[in-house]
């Protein structure tokens, strides 16, 4: 009897534990992408005037 | 009026996206137009080498490499700029020849939305002149193994302003795959569209502030790099880091930024009254 409860309740756990896995994988992929701009120049050679 | 002000004011235009924050980086020969001045035309050179320190620094510019023509009026010149964290010069290899000490700054880190970005500085060692025995230059063999030995651990993101050529720069991203940017100067190259060479993205924009190269990317964390559009919805899949880069043409038609428009105007200043002498 009480083998039966405990598989019963480990059943109801299951999903709830695969949301939670499925929930931390989507957040700690989430957390390490970032938007970022590089605004570059080089050889500006002392120009206060130069122009393209 | 200048470039200057319509580099400041394209500048300003591109950080002020919210969603992507930016970096302004200059990556070398910034102040002066040779290696070797004529004396007399050293002291107009450095008012105009101020001027273009202090137009940058308006436009949200806070790091710079140093290329063999910024060392036109030697490392004094430069340290006397080199006020982290307003504006710092970036060189792991410029060093004094007693102790062997870096002479500016080998690294700059700075927290771009949440990423630590090591920023590290190469002067080309053969290009540098040993000026009265003040600077030496190391190779980039023997001297920017250690750096990313100490940095490649914190640093989400390692990206290197180098004054090597091309073909230099190439066996540097061979030999060490932790590098991210290569931001190229000198060599005259022209607009030079990322190539990427074994996990780095090499780039450079033409000379004398005709264009302003943006380089826009979604970071997932270091490893492989991809061309395409970062904000696209594919940017969140994998581990697959992607770019997109164009070059912005500084033409007559920008407006000018009328902060460093004043900034030039007073250099222009300076520079008249430089050239009547004292009055």
């Amino acid at each position: 009897m009480n083998n039966t409860n405990n598989r019963r309740g480990k059943n109801r756990l299951q999903p709830v534990l695969a949301a939670f896995c499925l929930l931390a994988l989507l957040s700690w992929g989430g957390a390490e992408a970032a938007e970022l701009r590089f605004i570059y120049a080089n050889d500006n050679l002392g120009e206060l005037d130069g122009c393209g | 009026m200048g470039g200057l002000s319509k580099k400041a004011f394209l500048t300003k235009q591109l950080a002020a996206d919210s969603n992507r924050p930016a970096l302004i980086v200059n990556s070398g020969n910034l102040l002066f137009p040779a290696d070797v001045l004529p004396p007399e035309n050293m002291a107009a050179a450095k008012i105009t080498a101020a001027g273009v320190i202090e137009a940058n620094q308006k436009m949200g510019g806070v790091v710079a490499g140093v290329g063999s023509r910024d060392l036109a009026a030697g490392i004094s010149f430069l340290r006397q700029y080199h006020q982290p964290p307003g504006w710092s010069w970036v060189s792991l290899n410029l060093v004094d020849p007693e102790t062997r000490k870096p002479l500016l700054a080998p690294v700059l880190w700075r927290q771009v939305n949440g990423l630590k970005v090591a920023v590290l500085g190469l002067a080309d060692h053969t290009a540098v002149r040993a000026e009265a025995g003040e600077t030496q230059a190391l190779a980039w063999r023997d001297s920017l193994p250690a750096v990313l030995a100490e940095v490649q651990g914190e640093a989400d993101f390692i990206l290197l302003v180098s004054n090597y050529s091309l073909p230099d720069n190439q066996d540097i991203a061979r030999s060490h795959d932790a590098i991210d940017l290569i931001l190229q100067s000198g060599h005259v190259v022209g607009n030079m569209t990322p190539l990427l060479v074994n996990k780095t993205l090499i780039a450079q924009t033409e000379t004398r502030g005709k264009y302003l190269g943006v380089l826009d990317v979604n970071w997932n964390g270091h490893g492989r790099w991809q061309e395409g559009e970062p904000s696209s919805p594919a940017a969140t899949e994998g581990k697959t880091s992607l770019f997109a880069n164009r070059f912005v043409a500084l033409k007559l038609s920008v407006a000018n930024d009328p902060e460093v428009e004043t900034v030039v105007r007073q250099t222009r200043r300076q520079l008249d009254q430089q050239q009547r002498g004292p009055q």
